[in-house]
């Protein structure tokens, strides 16, 4: 056996797909999985989405003991029986790849019901590993947990480890090893009550699996009465009568639906499996985290708190931004004088080369500053589990406009970027509320549209009209909720956990803002750079002058506004930000507080370029999610609303002014 | 034993699950959550508004919030 060095754990690309070894980490939300995902890989993340779907997951490569092997996240999932669109992932996963190894990570702190995930995993008859997570918490819990009597009752090699402090894992390595490559141990079906074994063995012969894999046929012939509809795909049914007979049968005896038999079937066994392996000692003393945490839930103290920690997570990405930009702006300028020169000799050159600057220092001078501290906090408040706590005091608000509490952490993420926003919408269950919640994330402001308020108003307004241009947004937001729920269904109630107040890690915070930067110099980047050089070019030979008198109508007869914003509004639509400085260049000034618009003129504007239209990429992303049609009735209700907000503005103000 | 709703039950009491008469849906997904029938819960907090924040005491304390419509649908009964 080589030697075991956790430093030996390298990533390298596979070289043959198929002889490769492949791991799959399974566990309920909040588990651990990323952060044992992290201390396992530690190189180097792919990250990519499903087929069709855009669910996010990890995968890793990494040579363990002389081999590669394939090792991949998997969406947190509470049961096999999926309610959300991201549950049905994993699932879909489980069955349809080939996969040597489950590691199931459990929360340790919620053993007895991470026991139910655990027993379902079983049925699926491929070697597993359980790794018991945040030991040190539950032992701080006086929880302790007796691994050779859960691995003598299901037969599964289990580690107790503590991934965040890098615990137990070099055990866990060695059980990877003995499951994968020495002698792999196939789980011990856990058995339901006699006569439900009797009906499972009458059917399993009535149907076929429409592509033979590693899937144990026992996890089908369960499914097939529990829950039919789950795996209608992936059979052929040969004598659906039996199957119908034996359904009655057993409905008949328990007076309740099969899915329910099962469920307590499990929930029964793990409760006794839990009983045995888990030794309770007597102290479950409140906390000093508990008590906090009970100030941050209940009503009221929950308010002060969260209002307390959003005017700072704003104050501190708008000091930090303003900060981090002031370090950008002397460099930036002093390369614009490099290129001053080049005006004399050809003037289309300079366009040229003065148009890929703007769209370099417009995405490193305006947005990266506060793109960066916003992406940084928002993975705190993810990381501690503080979200889920904005999210239960928020349902009540969320509740009464026709929406869902789960939504609250997308339309916080949505003042981050819209894309990610429309993504995390895959933890509602409905699609009804998840389509709601989509179309209103577009009129969120993100951090682009952020930047353009802040830097309008900042320039020309004062940070009053700051205030009531949010307060607006947001009451425009809610209205629009609450006028579109009317013709949709009742949306179906808040079921939630609220997973334990964490201390994050700091890596894994680190990890995440990086990915999320990465990201936008992959995807908007170039968009910005490409959109500036477009304007450029297009200001050369006139053309702004054209597009302007084009849309000349529209924005100075109904919004009042200047006609040099018909570029500006154009360009908005490849990204927000790009609004800032070409209303700038529009106006060929330098300085932002040299534009000349009147206070009603900047409002409107600010107010028509928040909601007016989705920008591409949240386009595509919608496109792709809900079809054309709802991304087509986003657009026409953006427009509505930004002309009707627009509009109101400038007539109300113009009163006032 | 004096059946109530858990919708109406009061702060830090605590009380035995006795029915769950929600939709199949929401049904399901409080059994994956962990919220069975016989499991005593303690209700953490019930304002007059909004979600009932339950602790299952059956289930290593974990927290769920249950919505008040959900909850005006569980059937449960005091226990000292």
């Amino acid at each position: 056996m080589p030697e075991l060095q956790l430093g030996e754990v390298s990533l390298k690309k596979s070289k043959s797909k198929t002889s490769i070894k492949s791991i799959a980490l399974v566990g309920q939300p909040n588990s651990g999985k990323s952060t044992l995902f992290n201390a396992l890989s530690d190189v180097k993340v792919s990250t990519a989405n499903f087929a069709g779907t855009t669910v996010e997951y990890k995968e890793t490569v990494i040579n363990l003991f002389g081999s590669d092997v394939h090792i991949i996240d998997l969406p947190g999932i509470y049961s096999l029986n999926p309610s959300e669109p991201a549950e049905f992932v994993t699932l879909n996963y489980l069955l349809d790849n080939s996969i040597d190894l489950i590691i199931n990570v459990i929360d340790s702190t919620f053993i007895t019901r991470s026991l139910e995930l655990t027993i379902e995993l079983t049925e699926l008859g491929i070697p597993m590993l359980i790794a018991l997570n945040m030991t040190d918490e539950a032992q701080k819990k006086g929880i302790d947990i007796n691994t050779e009597e859960l691995e003598r009752l299901l037969n599964v090699p289990t580690v107790k480890i503590s991934a965040l402090y890098r615990k137990g894992i070099t055990e866990l390595l060695e059980k990877i090893e003995t499951q994968l490559f020495i002698s792999p141990k196939t789980p011990t079906q856990q058995k339901f009550t006699f006569h439900i074994e009797q009906v499972l063995n009458r059917i399993k012969e009535s149907f076929e699996i429409a592509s033979q894999n590693h899937i144990d046929k026992r996890f089908y012939t369960i499914k097939v009465l529990e829950n039919p509809s789950l795996i209608k795909n992936k059979l052929e049914i040969t004598n659906s009568n039996k199957i119908k007979l034996a359904i009655d049968e057993i409905i008949s005896q328990h007076q309740i639906p099969a899915y329910e038999i099962f469920e307590s079937e499990r929930h029964h066994r793990s409760m006794e499996i839990s009983h045995k392996v888990t030794i309770y000692a007597h102290s479950s003393k409140l906390t000093f985290i508990d008590k906090l945490d009970l100030l941050f839930l209940k009503p009221f103290s929950g308010y002060f708190f969260a209002i307390f920690f959003f005017a700072t997570y704003f104050f501190l990405i708008f000091s930090a931004g303003g900060w981090i930009g002031s370090l950008f702006e002397q460099p930036l300028s002093e390369l614009s004088k490099l290129f001053e020169p080049l005006k004399d000799k050809t003037l289309l050159g300079w366009f040229i080369v003065d148009g890929i600057y703007q769209g370099i220092s417009g995405a490193i001078g305006i947005v990266l500053p506060y793109f960066l501290p916003l992406l940084f906090l928002t993975s705190i408040l993810e990381e501690t589990g503080y979200m889920a706590r904005i999210a239960y005091l928020m349902d009540t608000i969320f509740h009464r406009i026709g929406l869902h509490g789960k939504s609250v952490a997308s339309f916080v993420m949505g003042f981050g970027c819209t894309v990610p926003a429309v993504y995390a919408t895959r933890i509602i269950e409905s699609k009804r509320d998840r389509l709601l919640a989509s179309v209103l994330i577009n009129f969120i402001p993100c951090s682009a549209r952020l930047t353009v308020i802040f830097a309008l108003t900042t320039a020309l307004t004062g940070p009053l009209w700051t205030i009531v241009i949010f307060l607006y947004i947001l009451i425009a937001i809610a209205v629009t909720s609450k006028i579109l729920s009317t013709f949709l269904p009742k949306p179906i109630g808040l079921i939630m956990e609220i997973p334990p107040l964490r201390l994050p890690s700091f890596k894994i915070i680190l990890k995440k803002t990086y990915y999320k930067i990465l990201e936008f110099f992959k995807v908007a980047f170039p968009f910005l750079v490409l959109g500036s050089l477009a304007l450029s070019i297009l200001d050369y030979f006139n053309f702004t002058k054209t597009m302007n008198s084009l849309f000349e109508p529209f924005i100075s007869n109904i919004l009042g506004l200047p006609k040099e914003l018909g570029t500006p509004l154009v360009f908005g639509f490849l990204r927000k930000e790009l609004a800032v400085f070409m209303t700038s260049q529009a106006f060929g000034v330098n300085n932002l507080s040299n534009i000349p618009l009147t206070i009603p003129q900047v409002v409107s504007f600010l107010i028509f370029i928040v909601f007016y239209l989705p920008c591409v990429s949240t386009s595509a992303v919608f496109w792709k999610e809900f079809g054309w049609k709802h991304l087509l009735t986003t657009v026409v209700l953006g427009f509505l609303l930004s002309t009707i907000s627009a509009l109101f503005f400038r007539i109300t103000l113009t009163t006032i002014f | 034993m004096l059946v109530m709703l858990l919708s109406e039950v009061n702060n830090e009491k605590v009380v035995k699950v006795v029915a769950i008469d929600t939709g199949n849906i929401a049904k399901q997904r409080l059994l994956a959550l962990g919220i069975h029938p016989n499991d005593i819960l303690q209700v953490v907090s019930n304002p007059s508004f909004g979600p009932v924040l339950i602790k299952n005491l059956s289930k290593d304390n974990a927290r769920i919030a249950i919505g008040r419509g959900i909850a005006q649908k569980i059937k449960v009964e005091n226990v000292n």
